[in-house]
């Protein structure tokens, strides 16, 4: 199918021809970046460690973001689901990098779950960060992490199993 | 340490620190920039950097990075005001967030030069120092209740002053606070103290409960559905203050006492009267308490205090008791994995108790409380203090 219309510059630094791109082509086109950023998040040798800052980094501030509309919109459900689900969703997240990454790299199931945990501690240290800005915020909420572990440790195992 | 001394010291990252790392950072946002597209082909090629690809592009990234300087200054420039720096606050953080992100990502992916990973760092430090800044400025007038009892509304003391404290426990924690509470309540000078708990008239809401029940109760504190309430009972009216009590279900207050709020027939008992809230929790009390004390500041209550207690012992096996307890029904068991006890320390009662005496005996200067000031904008109000 043929698409009838011209591209911005934008598709063209994507490398998408100005005229006469198929929709599947545009659509390779558009997901290169995202390929690109799947092999990153699929914790290769090389991106393993760099990985693992980036993720860190956005649980660090999901945790900080987390406290920081804790007190606010109370009366909101957007709100709530925000707060209540920042405070479950990076493990899920972890999990499904660490089927993602064995499925990749089987012979790095093991070591992954090492990554993983990095990941982690920057989560918990988002939280106990909190506490230098206010002393009424509950800080890093340890026996929520180590109980969440759960989720990501049967990950890592089911990775192990079947990719390994 | 007694919780309201632990609430009184000053954070490492005061708010004047805050504001001046906000400076710190438009200075070099602003300054870097200007500086950088002056002198860069001079700057790159002493430092071995490859020239721009694309000018335009290039221009137009110090222009974005200049832009956040620009935003930072306003920051700095708010001066503590919430309604102004919040909004800023916010667009910088996903502004220096993404830069730092995406920077960073073709650091390691695409080989860019180390002098580019300078601002990545920044950006990512500053996302942090933006988030910090905005929890710091956030809803500062619940902290200041949770450190003190502020002053009550003036009129003139009742011969035989009473107090009503209405709670809600499911797993029973909350009634020995309660407990404690009215205790405290007393020796401070209350001559009667009345106790009423708020009965949900849906049937799953009862202790011990079954799974399915318990999925149910979750799934509705998700959403925050509140279940209809029960009527509190004969009341003696001309309560001189009256404490409300609730447990924290999935970081927010308990369905059964949102539902008392969500009835105005019975909230019409805190209208220009003196109130406190009091949570009890396993250890995530912030939310419940400020979810509290909304809600009796939008029934045009005076709130004089709020505090927050969680159960003792150390985690992770706090938290593992609370799921044992919940699944045998006795505190304890399994022996050697759950806690001996449940819920709150006896240094906390202690404290709750202490609170009721501080509550009984606070001052009364306050002039009433309106609508207009206590609701309209109670966040907003709370920013201002």
């Amino acid at each position: 199918m043929l698409v009838d219309r011209g591209l911005d510059s934008g598709d063209a630094a994507l490398g998408v021809a100005a005229h006469g791109t198929t929709l599947p082509e545009m659509w390779k086109a558009l997901t290169v970046p995202l390929e690109g950023l799947l092999a990153f998040l699929s914790f290769s040798e090389r991106s393993a460690p760099h990985a693992t800052l980036c993720v860190g980094f956005i649980f660090m501030c999901m945790y900080l973001l987390r406290t920081a509309h804790m007190q606010s919109g109370t009366r909101s459900f957007a709100n709530h689901a925000l707060v209540t689900s920042f405070t479950v969703l990076p493990s899920f997240l972890v999990a499904a990098l660490l089927l993602w990454a064995g499925y990749n790299h089987p012979d790095r199931t093991v070591v992954n779950l090492g990554w993983a945990a990095g990941t982690y501690v920057a989560w918990g240290l988002g939280g106990a960060m909190t506490r230098l800005a206010r002393p009424d915020t509950e800080g890093a909420d340890i026996g929520w992490l180590i109980q969440m572990a759960v989720v990501p440790g049967v990950a890592g195992v089911v990775a192990i199993v079947i990719f390994r | 340490m007694p919780m309201s001394t632990e609430l009184s010291r000053r954070p490492p990252l005061s708010l004047p620190t805050l504001r001046a790392l906000c400076l710190l950072t438009a200075v070099a946002n602003i300054g870097g920039n200007v500086v950088l597209v002056i002198a860069y082909p001079i700057l790159f090629p002493w430092l071995g950097i490859e020239a721009p690809q694309d000018l335009r592009l290039f221009l137009l990234e110090s222009a974005l990075s200049f832009s956040m300087g620009v935003l930072a200054w306003m920051v700095f420039c708010a001066r503590h005001e919430p309604k102004r720096a919040l909004p800023l606050l916010k667009i910088g953080t996903l502004g220096k967030g993404l830069y730092a992100l995406i920077g960073y990502y073709f650091f390691a992916t695409q080989g860019l030069h180390w002098f580019y990973m300078i601002f990545v760092v920044w950006d990512a430090l500053f996302v942090v120092v933006f988030l910090l800044y905005w929890i710091a400025l956030e809803s500062r007038d619940l902290w200041a209740l949770q450190r003190d009892v502020l002053t009550g509304i003036a009129r003139p003391r009742p011969e035989q002053p009473k107090a009503l404290v209405v709670g809600y426990s499911l797993t029973g924690a909350g009634r020995t606070a309660i407990d404690r509470l009215k205790i405290g309540l007393l020796a401070g000078g209350y001559d009667r103290v009345d106790i009423r708990y708020v009965h949900a008239l849906e049937s799953f809401y009862r202790f011990p409960m079954s799974f399915v029940d318990f999925v149910r109760m979750l799934i509705r504190a998700f959403f925050r559905k509140s279940p209809p309430v029960g009527p509190l009972g004969d009341l003696a009216g001309d309560y001189d203050l009256i404490v409300v009590e609730s447990p924290t279900w999935l970081l927010g207050m308990a369905a059964p006492m949102e539902g008392l709020f969500e009835d105005s027939t019975q909230t019409e008992m805190f209208r220009g009267t003196d109130t406190a809230a009091l949570v009890v929790s396993r250890g995530a009390q912030r939310r419940s308490l400020a979810m509290l004390t909304r809600w009796l500041q939008r029934c045009d209550a005076n709130v004089v205090g709020i505090r927050g207690y969680g159960h003792q012992g150390k985690e992770p096996r706090r938290l593992l008791s609370l799921w044992l307890y919940l699944i045998f029904r006795k505190e304890g068991v399994p022996r050697g994995i759950a806690q001996p006890y449940y819920g709150l320390s006896e240094a906390s009662l202690r404290e709750i108790e202490a609170f009721g005496t501080a509550l009984a005996r606070r001052g009364r200067t306050r002039p009433h409380f309106t609508l207009a000031s206590s609701v309209v904008g109670s966040e907003d109000a709370a920013h201002a203090s």
